[in-house]
């Protein structure tokens, strides 16, 4: 390739440069024009009261289908089991079954398939006091004040958008079914690998603690229900 | 041979952007909430959207209606300096800080499509819609008078725990943060 011939090349690659940051700065040209049009009618449905204390709260992102399988899990296995087979799992492995159903669903077709999506979420654990009276015993000068069971309060898939993410092709329809099916196993990540209820009880503990000392109840202690 | 070399190179590396891109970090928090209202709108949406070529072909033409629960609970921050309990006097005095609204969600799990055409309208559209329904709704609660109804659930929720703890004589106030505070 002589002198000549590469000058020529570089003038073309600084030209096609310039061209590119130069579009960069213009509006977007486009033949394509979408129109959206969206109405909303809300009504009020209805109102509660509430007695629910909240204390503590996890905010964390998981991915579907990656956080929710090993990573060993053969889709093509699971999908050779026949009805009967199915009807035979444990209940934990019906679960499993279940999100695999999902994936399908989805069009998800195996973990090297590259479809996915983000989930964020945004959980809360602590005690609900509606309809509970407040058992407080007293064993050798010792109250014990027995409350309900620390479980998780709200949990919150978060609108956040994440625009450097790629958009999945969900119907409405479809994403109630996804929600419906990962929330139980959303609940149990948080229980076991957040420690939402574990953080939660401590801190139900110490405040409750605080709080009937301060109006000069105590010593005491404190004893909350299984779920 | 070797300035146009470099004038090759310097092209090519000139169209190279910095790396971008949001980094989510999880964590968990300790709270101290109150929650004693809650209010739940049903609202139903209407979507439609178009695609033309040149403005002026029609394609793509997608059409759902749809209805989601989005629910508003309002309650007080008891981690805030503003709540204070203590006896004087005899008396057990209760200070709770102002309501405010501590939760706002639209239950993805609630969502009902009643029809749809075409209605792959993405994981991105249905983000975007929820988070205008939580702010629209949370305003809504707020002129529909939410942070007064706590209060009222708050009074009612103090005198049975009173009742049960056996207390007398006690008062309750709402206090505001001074001025300067969140």
């Amino acid at each position: 390739m002589n002198q000549r011939t590469l000058w020529i090349l570089g003038a073309v690659a600084v030209g096609l440069t310039a061209l590119v940051l130069a579009i960069g700065f213009l509006p977007p040209l486009s033949l394509i024009t979408t129109i959206r049009v969206q109405t909303v009618a809300s009504r009020l449905e209805r109102v509660v009261s509430l007695r629910s204390l909240d204390f503590a709260q996890y905010f964390g992102l998981y991915i579907f289908p990656y956080d929710f399988f090993p990573e060993t899990t053969d889709f093509a296995q699971l999908r050779r089991l026949t009805p009967e087979e199915v009807a035979r799992l444990t209940p934990a492995q019906r679960r499993h079954h279940e999100l695999f159903q999902l994936a399908e669903s989805l069009d998800i077709r195996s973990l090297r398939s590259f479809k996915f999506f983000p989930i964020a979420v945004r959980a809360r654990a602590g005690i609900d006091l509606a309809g509970q009276r407040l058992q407080v015993t007293d064993r050798d000068g010792v109250l014990t004040l027995r409350l309900p069971p620390v479980t998780v309060t709200a949990l919150q898939i978060l609108d956040q958008v994440l625009p450097e993410w790629p958009d999945f092709p969900f119907t409405v329809e479809l994403w109630r079914r996804t929600i419906t099916v990962l929330e139980p196993h959303l609940r149990q990540k948080l229980e076991e690998e957040a420690r939402l209820l574990q953080t939660a009880r401590e801190n139900a503990h110490r405040q409750i603690t605080q709080l009937l000392e301060s109006l000069g109840i105590g010593p005491i202690r404190l004893e909350f229900a299984s779920p | 041979m070797r300035p146009a070399l470099l004038v090759l190179l310097l092209s090519l590396s000139a169209c190279s952007k910095p790396l971008t891109g949001t980094t989510i970090h999880d964590r968990l928090e300790t709270l101290f909430q109150l929650h004693t209202v809650e209010m739940v709108f049903r609202d139903v949406v209407y979507h439609r959207s178009n695609q033309r070529l040149a403005g002026l072909i029609p394609f793509d033409h997608r059409e759902t209606l749809f209805r989601v629960f989005v629910s508003v609970r309002a309650g007080f921050d008891l981690s805030r300096p503003e709540f204070a309990v203590a006896v004087d006097n005899g008396q057990v005095r209760i200070r709770l800080p102002e309501p405010e609204i501590l939760w706002v969600d639209a239950d993805d799990s609630s969502l009902h499509e009643y029809f749809s055409r075409d209605g792959n309208i993405g994981l991105r559209f249905l983000q975007e819609h929820k988070a205008k329904r939580i702010e629209d709704n949370r305003a809504r609660a707020l002129q529909m008078g939410i942070l007064a109804e706590a209060k009222r659930n708050a009074r009612l929720l103090v005198i049975d725990l009173m009742r049960e703890l056996g207390v007398d004589r006690w008062s309750l106030e709402f206090s505001a943060a001074p001025a300067g505070q969140p």
